[in-house]
């Protein structure tokens, strides 16, 4: 009863008692920084064929990886380019004089992708140049500067600009990742709250914790994280400022206090409460702390995430029998059904552009993510992994990463939208789960 | 959880019960029973009885308004599939006959003109355009769904088309006449209003003229304008004392007054 109180404690209709996840595979050592390995597992058929030449380097550079393979990894785990491997290339072009449109033609290739980096004191500067190989034009010619320590957020940086020029859609290799990893056994489990880039590189810890930490929540200019943490013995909601590490308790009501969900504007968070006897959905203003009640059913109402409007709210709701997902148009209004296609649907998050809604879904006693369009009200299982959660949307709509497990180990996996290419992120050792995507911050 | 709903749930209906219990016993009835602890035993029992019933009770309108949710929607996907299967059907027998026509010689009278809604017995001072045969045969098509399919939606876009694609012809003043007629039957006056008004206006020596000018006024008579109604009423009957048009707003005109 005390696991299954918890579980529901954590506001999300979790189908298996937090605690039994911990149990498997854990492993012994202790390391403050588990590392995700990336872990391509499928490619996507139509991926766009683009040459990532290494780039020309004058000066002296920081070890670790090269600028041009960072892009290359970026834009192979997008599923949408199929880069060529360097070791294929006729030439090395570091400017436009030495690009031959015929060569890479001849390779196959649609677009060229060329720069040099310059090392200016303890600056690296890149000028790098996007070429259409048809049509032999130059698309994109830009220079960009960091310090010399931070090499991949140019590389990351670069790959967004070039997904952008092709794609038309923003890229999300700038963006951070937060995730739940779980580690050691009884005594000696660790709960810890991890940021990384998208590609698991650059972790950080921000939070350890003997005792559960749950459901990050990015706010919307990526400075800081909400979350629900068991750390006082009960789930307790908290802002953490990440520049600061500053911590703030900003829900804690007897009951549960879970599902933090932020408001667009940064202002409010919405949270399932069970102040007043059964869990509802609120808005908290967070400068005066007011709370706003927005449902009101003897049914368990949880998991709210503002629709992309920031006018209404998706909740999962099992006043009909069992977890449903719901919209509601305004606060106040009548909650409308929105998945019919199996009797568990939970833990909505809206697509950014507000044509899909993304949840979890049970067809057949495996969990799968789906999505609904929310237009026609079509609904497609998306994943193809058996027992996944809680889903979290890329900023550009693209991408999506869940928790599922592999070979008996909780992993993150990203798969693009309509459920084609897919990676996986799994931690070097322990659990992980509880993926929260990361705003594109300029 | 549960527990927590049940505490939540068990605690205002002891309350409530207890209430209940005083209230009663200052009946002579209850006064006669036994020992206070009898009593609160027999309390106790009603209390989770009832805690029982309404979580049976609870358990059964989640069941039922998952059921009326999940008919709801299916009733509305039915819905929707039945006017994409007509609207699909309809295509799809409007391409076969025009497959038929244009296979057949293009002599064809418009004979159908006589089904169309034609009671104007005036003479057009201006030559409208005659229809050609695929013009007509798309007006009839449009006027048997107004008044044997009812299908008053579908038929105000096909109007819509209509006027678009033969502009200044005979049949253009019809179809705006009838535009009207669907208008007023659906009813979206002000867009009636709209649709006469043109008729009545830009074509006014047209055959469906008085009939226009009439229905205007019924329209305005609608919208609550009643002197502009009259107005309208009038006109018919002045400008077109021989129609069949004339005669209905005379009878307006003198129910108007009576």
């Amino acid at each position: 009863m005390f696991m299954k109180s918890r579980s529901r404690c954590s506001g999300s209709f979790l189908k298996t008692p937090v605690i039994a996840c911990l149990v498997l595979f854990l492993t012994a050592s202790l390391s403050a920084r588990a590392e995700l390995l990336i872990r391509i597992t499928e490619g996507a058929g139509s991926a766009i064929p683009i040459a990532v030449v290494p780039f020309a380097e004058s000066g002296s550079m920081p070890a670790g990886d090269k600028v041009g393979s960072i892009v290359q990894a970026d834009l192979t785990m997008s599923g949408e380019f199929r880069p060529l491997e360097p070791s294929k290339m006729l030439s090395l072009p570091s400017e436009r004089s030495e690009v031959y449109f015929r060569d890479w033609r001849m390779l196959g290739q649609r677009y060229v992708l060329v720069g040099q980096l310059t090392r200016n004191g303890d600056r690296i500067q890149a000028r790098y140049e996007l070429f259409d190989v048809n049509q032999e034009k130059r698309i994109l010619g830009e220079t960009a500067a960091v310090p010399a320590s931070n090499l991949r957020s140019l590389g990351h940086h670069i790959s967004d600009r070039v997904y952008e020029a092709i794609t038309g859609a923003p890229g999300v290799f700038s963006t951070k990742l937060a995730y739940i990893t779980v580690s050691g056994e009884g005594e000696q489990t660790r709960y810890r709250l991890q940021v990384s880039d998208v590609d698991g590189k650059r972790s950080k810890v921000r939070l350890e914790s003997r005792e559960p930490i749950l459901s990050p929540a990015w706010s919307p200019d990526g400075k800081k994280l909400a979350y629900v943490s068991f750390e006082t013995g009960k789930p307790v909601i908290f802002v953490h400022e990440l520049a600061t590490g500053e911590r703030q308790k900003v829900a804690d009501f007897p009951g549960l206090n879970s599902a933090p969900a932020w408001s667009a504007d940064g202002r409010s968070l919405l949270m399932t409460l069970s102040r007043d006897g059964n869990a509802e959905i609120y808005r908290m203003d967070l400068a005066s702390r007011n709370l706003t009640r927005l449902t009101d059913h003897w049914a368990i109402d949880t998991e709210a995430a503002w629709d992309h409007a920031d006018r209404g709210i998706y909740f999962t709701s099992d006043r009909s029998g069992g977890p449903q997902l719901y919209h509601m148009e305004r606060p106040g209004a009548e909650p409308r059904r929105i998945t019919f296609g199996s009797r568990y649907n939970a833990r909505p998050r809206p697509s950014p552009t507000g044509d899909y809604v993304y949840y979890v879904h049970q067809r057949d006693s495996a969990f799968h993510i789906a999505r609904t369009n929310l237009e026609t009200g079509e609904e497609t299982v998306i994943t193809r992994t058996g027992s996944d959660e809680s889903p979290s949307v890329a900023p550009n709509g693209r991408l999506l990463i869940y928790a599922t497990r592999q070979n008996g180990e909780g992993v993150l996996t990203v798969v693009s939208a309509d459920g084609g290419a897919a990676y996986s992120l799994p931690a070097s050792e322990g659990e992980v789960r509880e993926p929260a995507w990361g705003p594109v911050t300029r | 959880m549960r527990k927590q709903l049940m505490a939540a749930v068990l605690i205002p209906l002891g309350l409530g019960l207890a209430g209940v219990a005083h209230a009663q016993s200052s009946t002579p009835a209850f006064q006669n029973n036994s020992s206070e602890a009898q009593r609160k035993a027999g309390n106790n029992q009603a209390t989770a009885e009832l805690f029982y019933m309404i979580q049976q009770l609870q358990r059964e309108v989640r069941d039922l308004r998952g059921q009326v949710e999940e008919q709801q929607h299916q009733i509305g996907r039915l819905q929707q599939q039945g006017r994409d299967r007509y609207v699909d059907l309809d295509q799809r027998i409007l391409e076969l006959s025009k497959a038929v026509e244009s296979g057949a010689s293009a002599a064809q009278q418009p004979a159908a003109a006589g089904a169309s809604a034609d009671s104007g017995r005036l003479k057009p001072t201006r030559v409208y355009r005659s229809p050609e045969p695929e013009e007509q045969k798309t007006y009839n098509d449009i006027i048997d769904l107004i008044r044997n399919k009812k299908d008053y939606d579908t038929a105000i876009t096909r109007l819509y088309e209509f006027v678009d694609t033969y502009p200044e012809g005979d049949l253009t003043v019809n179809a705006y006449y009838w535009l009207g007629e669907v208008y007023l039957a659906k009813p979206q006056l002000e867009q009636a209003r709209q649709a006469f008004t043109i008729v009545a206006t830009r074509y006014s020596d047209h055959r469906k003229a008085p009939d226009a000018v009439y229905k205007l006024g019924v329209t305005l008579d609608r919208l609550g304008e009643k002197d502009e109604a009259r107005r309208r009423m009038t006109s018919v009957v002045e400008q077109y004392p021989d129609s069949g048009a004339a005669e209905l707003a005379k009878k307006y005109l003198d129910s108007a007054q009576g």
